[in-house]
């Protein structure tokens, strides 16, 4: 759903203050990290997404997208500091998204990744992961 | 005199009828997740698509819980304790869910499955999940014919 992926990263562009966006040196990424990212970084997937709910023999008209958060970082503190930073940013976000109205931003998981180690790879690398459901409903006209 | 077992469900007793039409819809949503992931999973040597397998976990004594989960990978062998991921769909008040197992096996650490890195991505592959999506596609309908079941079977 573009307009909801607009929504966030206007969202995004306005928290150039938050201390998670300063943390990260701005580096949202979607879907995919550049070839040797600066570390720390942090990368957004969406996991899932149900347009609008067929319920009944009629729409709804709410549509679920599953989103998927990964904070990469050099060390294990970092990596656990930016992941607060992130859930006091996003857990109470609002965004508006053309033609719907954001219902609810509901964060279902939270989980500390093993560390990530490669031959190609100067240091290791710490990830942390938040999986969040946006629930969305069309907007009356 | 046989003892009858009573369930209990958001505090109202469940009837032996109900237990069986819950396990039924539970089966029946347990294969459904099991056919779609089988269905989306990255399909590069099969070995994953083959390793996706239902398993029925056993009622708790007296708690009259039905579950089944959805398991893939355990490369380690397929022994149970391995790393993996599943969904777990409760009979109980407990409702349903999706979890992820840790990557233990025994009193070592374990790298993770295979499986898990499909589902949830690395630093230098996207995720690409197959669980997720299987579970969600068929959790809203299970719902509503759990509570039909419910509605129906209570006394």
């Amino acid at each position: 759903m573009d307009a909801f992926y607009a929504g966030l990263f206007s969202f995004w562009a306005t928290q150039s203050a938050n201390a998670f966006y300063t943390g990260i040196g701005g580096r949202l990424r979607n879907n995919q990290a550049r070839q040797n990212e600066t570390r720390p970084y942090c990368v957004v997937t969406q996991v899932d997404g149900l347009p609008e709910y067929f319920q009944d023999g009629h729409y709804d008209e709410l549509a679920y997208i599953e989103l998927q958060f990964d904070i990469y970082s050099e060390t294990n503190l970092e990596v656990l500091a930016l992941s607060k930073k992130f859930m006091t940013l996003f857990d109470t976000a609002t965004f508006s998204v053309t033609g719907w109205s954001l219902l609810e931003l509901e964060r279902f998981r939270s989980l500390l990744m093993p560390l990530e180690k490669d031959e190609d790879m100067d240091n290791p690398l710490h990830r942390y992961l938040l999986q969040y459901t946006a629930t969305l409903q069309k907007a009356r006209v | 005199m046989a003892r009858s077992r009573i369930i209990w469900w958001k505090g109202r007793k469940l009837t032996r009828k109900a237990e069986i039409g819950v396990s039924l819809a539970l089966e029946s949503f347990a294969t459904n997740i099991w056919s779609e992931a089988r269905r989306i999973v990255p399909k590069d040597t099969h070995s994953l698509k083959n390793s996706i397998r239902i398993e029925k976990l056993r009622s708790g004594k007296g708690r009259g819980y039905v579950a089944y989960r959805i398991v893939a990978g355990l490369e380690d062998g397929g022994s149970f304790a391995g790393s993996g991921i599943r969904s777990s769909i409760g009979g109980s008040s407990s409702g349903v869910g999706v979890g992820i197992a840790s990557a233990t096996k025994g009193k070592s650490w374990r790298q993770p499955s295979y499986a898990l890195y499909v589902e949830l991505g690395t630093s230098k592959m996207a995720a690409q999940p197959f669980m997720r999506p299987s579970f969600n596609k068929h959790r809203y309908r299970f719902k509503k014919t759990v509570r039909r079941l419910m509605k129906q079977k209570i006394r």
